[in-house]
């Protein structure tokens, strides 16, 4: 048996038993902040549409990000004020980057 | 005849047989390869493969095609057998233009896959491809299409195995998932949809393609890959060995052999295992104890090990076994076990394989990565497949089977034809703590000293419910018997379900929780 043996607490009991590669590789839950629109996917973005301070409502275009063929609009998420506007035009961008926060 | 006519056939099938010449085959093996021709007679038995559409030629004319020649277009097709028996075979030249797909490659494939599902004889696939050939546009994608949709059409009707000796990326996978076992080898099969310059250039990650998708990833992480072997020769063996135990086709009668005894080694069951239910220990060594042999083909054995399938045979009949691995993650299902079993379950289903289920789980694996990655819906596979099922289905319950696992791993409930169980059982609406602690959770509060209730209120529950016989009261267990006696209990159950035939209600097919 593999040396690799870990307690497993299921329920009410302990058990012994080796883990599974993905199990080993998990990555613990961490919330998302909901105030945060982040990119999806790297790409370039070709026009940012509001300023901050501003007012949006829900489904209103912040930016355009051009990635995989497609210039897509970034709508806003729900009602609310532009905190902070973390990228310009012609800014290359990775995945997970935070493009803007509201307040 | 006129020698001229057959000299010029010889000079011809020269031509045909050495592919993309000398140095694409010295090219070939300095990858570690072996070329398609060597592959197929490495395989089949010996001079049993009469090859068909060797002058097949394309027919494009753009960029500059219409001046290249082919030889077999890249691909080598035809019939043979293995173990006797015939088979419909393919393999990818990569020696030919990279084994590039292009209309008159893709139809040697379905020609020889037609044969295949009207012979009702196994198809086996070599890829070994650079993927769609360019030039031909659109005429290489039809090629792909037609080739998906004659796997889909096969399916459930004949074995079809796909091995990746070499490079298989973007459409070109979807033949392989297609089919019913995917065959891979170290260091030389390569899957994925995007290779690592594409992710490299969209995303930013950078990866190797063995990490991305090398026939390792693929058995252990995605479960794209039934098997892995560590060389061609090995995989071949593998492929001979599934086809010896597997029918050839859905209306084939269940495969026999002559019976063999279990090992000695194997067969004091009860001294393997550990009659408290947080022991671990390895649940295949069960399996060897009960089948012909001891011999057991793992499907999948790299894959979501916390569960167990794979073929064997009890008193000469090939049976599917499905047994929860107590060794890895405490035998829980989870999302890859669950997708394992239910799909392991749905091939012997189509093939007539009679099911037999081990069982001993402590329930699903908690966690939100289970759940936000849809463990219901993974999970309800199980039940379906289980369900669904119509072939013998036995079951043995060894230790634990707690709530909803209970249920899942092929109760009577599913409609399971014979339960058995162990006297070390614990068959139980949840385990004995979980239970104590909600049930008398007044008392255990009131008490002065609460660990101590609780304790005792455990054991009363345990004592109580944690074994096989409130199950067998209900009828839900069948027989309660010593593990000893397990092999001699499924041949006795395998003899009256062999003649088993359920009437099925009418429907074009149901919707499989995917």
């Amino acid at each position: 048996m593999d040396n690799n043996i870990i307690s497993l607490q299921l329920e009410d009991a302990e058990y012994l038993t080796t883990p599974t590669k993905k199990y080993s590789g998990r990555r613990n839950y961490v919330a998302g902040n909901d105030k945060c629109v982040v990119s999806a996917i790297p790409g370039t973005i070709l026009d940012v549409c509001v300023a901050e301070g501003q007012s949006v409502k829900r489904g209103e275009c912040l930016c355009i990000l051009d990635s995989m063929k497609m210039n897509n609009q970034i709508l806003a998420p729900m009602d609310g004020k532009i905190k902070k506007i973390s990228v310009e035009v012609g800014q290359s961008i990775g995945k997970n980057v935070v493009m803007v926060e509201f307040f | 005849m006129n020698t001229n006519k057959q000299e010029d056939l010889n000079n011809r099938l020269m031509v045909a047989r050495l592919g993309g010449g000398e140095e694409a085959i010295q090219k070939q093996k300095a990858a570690g390869k072996m070329t398609a021709r060597e592959r197929i007679d490495s395989l089949l038995d010996a001079g049993s493969f009469q090859e068909l559409g060797m002058f097949v030629k394309h027919n494009c004319h753009d960029f500059g095609m219409e001046k290249k020649d082919f030889p077999g277009d890249g691909v080598v097709t035809g019939t043979g057998t293995i173990g006797g028996r015939p088979v419909c075979i393919y393999a990818q030249d990569f020696t030919v233009s990279g084994g590039s797909l292009g209309l008159a490659h893709a139809r040697k494939i379905t020609k020889i896959m037609d044969v295949a599902l009207d012979m009702k004889v196994p198809l086996i696939g070599i890829n070994d491809s650079g993927g769609a050939r360019i030039q031909e546009g659109i005429n290489a994608l039809a090629g792909y299409g037609e080739i998906f949709y004659r796997n889909t059409q096969a399916s459930g009707v004949i074995p079809q195995i796909s091995v990746i000796l070499g490079p298989c990326a973007g459409g070109a996978v979807y033949s392989p998932a297609l089919t019913d076992f995917v065959f891979t080898v170290d260091k030389i099969s390569k899957m994925f949809i995007t290779g690592p310059e594409v992710i490299k250039t969209v995303l930013g990650e950078e990866i190797g393609m063995e990490e991305l998708g090398g026939a390792k990833v693929h058995s252990e992480i995605t479960g794209n890959a039934h098997f892995y072997a560590e060389s061609e020769m090995e995989c071949f063996n593998q492929i001979k060995n599934l086809l010896s135990i597997v029918p050839h086709n859905n209306e084939e009668a269940v495969n026999c052999a002559s019976v063999v005894e279990p090992k000695a080694e194997y067969l004091e069951i009860s001294k393997r295992f550990p009659s408290d239910p947080r022991q671990p220990y390895d649940v295949r060594d069960v399996v060897r104890g009960v089948v012909d042999g001891s011999e057991f083909l793992e499907v999948h054995e790299n894959f979501a090990k916390n569960a167990v399938v794979g073929f064997a045979r009890i008193n000469g009949r090939a049976v599917g076994i499905i047994a929860n691995q107590p060794m890895v993650l405490a035998g829980v299902l989870d999302i890859d076990s669950s997708d394992k079993i239910a799909r392991f379950i749905r091939y012997c289903d189509a093939f007539n394989i009679p099911l037999v289920t081990f069982e001993d789980m402590p329930g699903y694996l908690p966690g939100v990565d289970q759940e936000h990655a849809g463990i219901i819906r993974h999970g309800a596979k199980v039940l379906y497949a289980y369900s669904e099922a119509t072939v013998p289905k036995l079951t043995v319950i060894m230790r634990k089977a707690y709530g909803g696992g209970y249920i899942a791993m092929c109760s009577r409930h599913l409609k399971a034809d014979f339960v058995f169980a162990w006297p070390s059982a614990e068959i139980a609406v949840m385990g004995p703590a979980g239970a104590a602690n909600i049930i008398f959770r007044k008392e255990i509060n009131a008490a002065e000293d609460k660990d101590a209730v609780r304790k005792q209120k455990i054991e009363e529950y345990k004592e109580k419910f944690a074994n096989p016989y409130v199950a067998a009261a209900n009828g839900y267990v069948d027989a309660v018997i010593n593990p000893e006696d397990t092999r001699e209990a499924l041949i006795k159950a395998l003899n009256v379900a062999e003649s088993k035939k359920v009437e099925c209600i009418k429907k074009k097919h149901g919707v499989v929780p995917f």
